[in-house]
């Protein structure tokens, strides 16, 4: 059986695999290599997605969603078409979810990588001669992942990562649209989803050409009024100042983690398509005083990665000599009473067991003693976290166990973590007298889906009916018109009704000819109507 | 076994032979086929390195060292540690000038229009990325630690978040090096001045604001396990609680649970260091 690497963005999605000698994308029904992770529901019920979906985003916003990856493992919940959507059913954490996420549609998750260690897995695998150290910069649509990585005779190091889940080019978007809202005094709550959508559309789409040009226009119409705004690579500057100075706290700590001096980092690899801005990559090229390189794609090389992960893990042939060693992102630990002043015991301290950046798998043992007279157990509670209270950081479960009566300090227990590669944490607790053992394995990434609440979960996907594959391209060129109708006004507005209603009723005649001939003539229409759409 | 027995080489100091026997080794030390002879490997191999940083000082500190080092579980205290921080310059003795760093320099890297598509790196041009000298590094964090202490102890200056402001704006601290220099420096000095306040029990407070800007700006709420370990809980408590308000734990459900067998987690670089700071001086006092 063969593993394919996915590349679940938040703007985008993308599958690769190994070939046997390099990894290669995998297109999708329409020949794109780059899916658009956007679903919709048509009017029976079916469901869109990919780049129709994406055009159904500004003409039927209510039935569309984009940027669900950053709601997984949220409480947020989607109502469509009268279904409802609960990521928050599955689980607390982001990974787990996308775990269970393909569970669902029925693929075995061999493993969850960490985005910038894919990324530089490609990049490794490509320069494969350099022995170098360097550091990814991993800026996406809704995640930022900062890595440092070394390269030497076949063997890929993970140093360190850190990283911000909740830090990417769709908040550039929305900074700007809040912007052009303000500048324009415009009421948010004023305008349709129709409008916000088409308005968070036309942002971007500035966003983008302010990547290559020094200024560009916004120009948008909400009911009667049409605006135009000029937008300046300064006011860009202005608008993202405080956005762009949360991607400094990562990166310094990648870097204080991996002891790495700037001077002995080779390269700085720039990943991600918000990578593309000259602002980002300036404020890059400031922190480390030099120019950031990129030598594949951006958007391709994570799922390259992805795949060239999995081929390591089947231990594919042309890649035997290479070892990947990844790292535990955050400290494991257990809480702790600590001792202030003579017998002034405080609880809900931290002891780490395993601190973040630990190559793994890693194994550490802690010893702790009894702090009260004739105390009868011991109970450990289990937390992942960097602060020195408990109560800041997460409790991942608790394991107890019983111990001999005596004075306090008398009795001691050894608690053991366990971390594989794998992400699942095992913690044993022995007590030193008794040798009495009590263990417990935390799957801190992984899902324990009962196999009934699997198949329920599938029964209630099987409801959902996804359009044929031949019909993706149809459905693309109706998707679009509906945007263009969206976008336009007047009688170009009725001329595209007439030409979609035309195109609808050519398609229901089911004859492949005809549909063949009329649907080459529409995109040409399409195309035309396109290049001018005010 | 030591590290270079579990790595089969002799002890170096030379970090490419480590990695070349490290990698030799790994190729048939597998961690997905067996994780417990990979995490010796993995943390000989990290003592090795540790080691070799230290080993063209003395040759014979390896020989006593090796033991204690390649243990990482060994727990051991390290309140000695403080004291590797570089004590806090008296603002008496420097002179309140600023460097001309050239940082504004590097924005001349702007306009970079290359294609991603081109499979070729990045044509670096060395002559646009400034460098900044070492000299301009240390007298910035020389100058940056005696403005924070006149600005402290300066009763008119010392709440002005005007100016604490304009010092942690300083071009200067977009520089990673500079800024993790100081970072625990920084916060040494918070601590022994929230101390003194305690103390003293004055009305006079620094400002809670200038703690969190100072605690923001640091990150150091990332790294409270390592500051405890390096300051103690009682100054990261100070500085913490400052800044974020009275975030102590509570005190009860005291008697049910574990206390920690004394100390810390292995702090096993600083540990290092004052082992062998500590041997160098004592062979230096012979
Ligand atoms: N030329 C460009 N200029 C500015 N931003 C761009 C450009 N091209 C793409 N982007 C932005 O990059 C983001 C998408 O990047 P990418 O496809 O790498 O993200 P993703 O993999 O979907 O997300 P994530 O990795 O965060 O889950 C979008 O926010 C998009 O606006």
């Amino acid at each position: 059986m063969s593993i394919v690497g996915i590349d679940l963005g938040t703007t985008n999605s993308l599958v690769a695999y190994w070939d046997g000698e390099k990894p290669q994308l995998i297109p999708n029904a329409i020949g794109e290599l780059i899916t658009p992770s956007v679903i919709s529901f048509d009017k029976d019920g079916q469901v869109l997605i990919g780049e129709s979906a994406k055009q159904r985003m500004i003409s039927h916003p209510e039935l569309s969603v984009a940027e669900f990856k950053r709601k997984m493992g949220t409480s947020a919940q989607y109502k469509l078409a009268g279904k409802k959507f609960t990521p928050e059913d599955f689980s607390d954490s982001q990974r787990k979810a996308t775990k269970v996420a393909g569970e669902l549609a029925g693929l075995k998750v061999e493993r969850l990588i960490n985005e910038p260690t894919a990324a530089a897995v490609a990049y490794g695998v490509h320069d494969r001669e350099e022995e170098s150290q360097f550091l990814v910069v991993d800026l996406g649509g809704g995640t930022f992942d900062v890595s440092v990585l070394e390269l030497f005779d076949g063997v890929m190091e993970v140093h360190a990562s850190a990283g911000d889940n909740y830090l990417g080019g769709e908040d550039f978007t929305q900074k700007i649209t809040e912007w052009f809202l303000e500048k324009n005094q415009l009421n948010l709550k004023s305008l349709t989803p129709e409008a916000l959508n088409l308005l968070s559309k036309r942002c971007q789409v500035a966003k983008h050409e302010l990547s290559t040009n020094e200024q560009t226009v916004i120009k948008f119409h909400s009911g009667k009024s049409t605006f135009e705004q000029l937008i300046t690579r300064s006011d860009l500057d202005h608008i993202l100042k405080d956005t762009l100075e949360r991607l400094k706290s990562p990166i310094e700590r990648a870097i204080r983690d991996s002891k790495v001096k700037l001077s002995e980092l080779d390269d700085v690899l720039l990943v991600g398509g918000a990578t593309r801005m000259p602002i980002v990559r300036n404020l890059i090229g400031r922190l480390f005083r030099r120019l950031p390189a990129c030598t594949i794609d951006p958007d391709h090389v994570v799922a390259l990665g992805t795949a060239i992960q999995a081929a390591l893990k089947s231990r594919d042939q042309a890649l035997k000599d290479i070892v990947l060693t990844d790292i535990c992102p955050y400290t494991l630990g257990v809480d702790v009473v600590q001792e202030l002043k003579n017998n002034q015991y405080q609880a809900g301290y931290f002891l780490p067991i395993i601190e973040r950046n630990s190559m793994i798998p890693v194994s550490r043992v802690q010893t702790l003693n009894t702090v009260a007279d004739n105390q009868k157990k011991i109970n450990c509670s289990i937390y992942q976290g960097e602060s020195r209270l408990v109560k800041n950081n997460i409790k991942l479960g608790e394991v107890e166990i019983n111990v001999p009566k005596g004075k306090a300090g008398d009795e001691s227990v050894d608690v053991r973590f366990t971390y594989d590669i794998n992400g699942i944490l095992e913690v044993s607790i022995k007590v030193n007298s008794t040798e009495e053992v009590r263990t417990s394995i935390i799957k801190s990434e992984d899902c324990q889906l009962t196999d009934e609440q699997i198949a329920a979960s599938m029964k209630k996907l099987e409801q959902i009916k996804i359009h044929p594959r031949e019909q993706a391209e149809n459905r693309l060129r109706l998707a679009k018109a509906e945007r263009l109708y969206e976008e336009s006004l007047g009688d170009k507005r009725d001329f595209i009704a007439s030409i979609v209603a035309q195109y609808e009723s050519i398609l229901e005649t089911q004859d492949l000819k005809s549909i063949e001939k009329y649907s080459k003539e529409f995109d040409e229409t399409l195309q035309s109507l396109e290049e001018d759409v005010f | 076994m030591n590290c270079w027995e579990v790595l089969v080489i002799e002890p170096t100091n030379d970090k490419k032979a480590i990695k070349r026997a490290y990698a030799k080794k790994l190729k048939v030390t597998h961690p997905e086929d067996d994780p417990v002879a990979f995490q010796e490997l993995s943390e000989a191999y990290q003592s090795a390195l540790n080691i070799a940083d230290y080993l063209e000082l003395d040759e014979s500190v390896y020989d006593e060292v090796e033991h204690d080092v390649v243990e990482p579980n060994k727990v051991i205290v390290n309140s000695e540690s403080k004291q590797l921080i570089d004590s806090i310059p008296q603002a008496e003795k420097i002179e309140l000038t600023k460097p001309s760093g050239d940082i504004e320099k590097i924005e001349l890297i702007e306009n970079l229009d290359e294609s991603f598509n081109s499979n070729e790196k990045l044509d670096l041009d060395e002559n646009k990325v400034a460098e900044i000298s070492a000299s301009d590094t240390d007298s910035f964090i020389d100058y940056f630690l005696a403005r924070m202490n006149s600005l402290y102890r300066n009763s008119d200056t010392k709440n002005d978040i005007e100016l604490w402001n304009d010092l942690f704006t300083e071009p200067m601290l977009d520089d990673i090096e500079i800024k993790q220099r100081l970072r625990y420096q920084v916060f040494d000095f918070f601590s022994c001045v929230l101390e003194e306040e305690l103390q003293s029990k004055t009305k006079d407070l620094f400002d809670k604001n200038i703690v969190y800007g100072a605690s923001e700006f640091f990150d150091w709420r990332e790294d409270e396990i390592s500051l405890t370990q390096y300051f103690g809980h009682e100054s990261v408590d100070i500085v913490m609680s400052r800044a974020y308000g009275n975030a102590n734990v509570s005190t009860d459900n005291v008697e049910s649970k574990e206390s920690s067998s004394g100390f810390s987690v292995s702090w096993f670089f600083w540990i290092f260091i004052i082992y062998v700071l500590t041997k160098l001086f004592a062979s230096l006092a012979k």
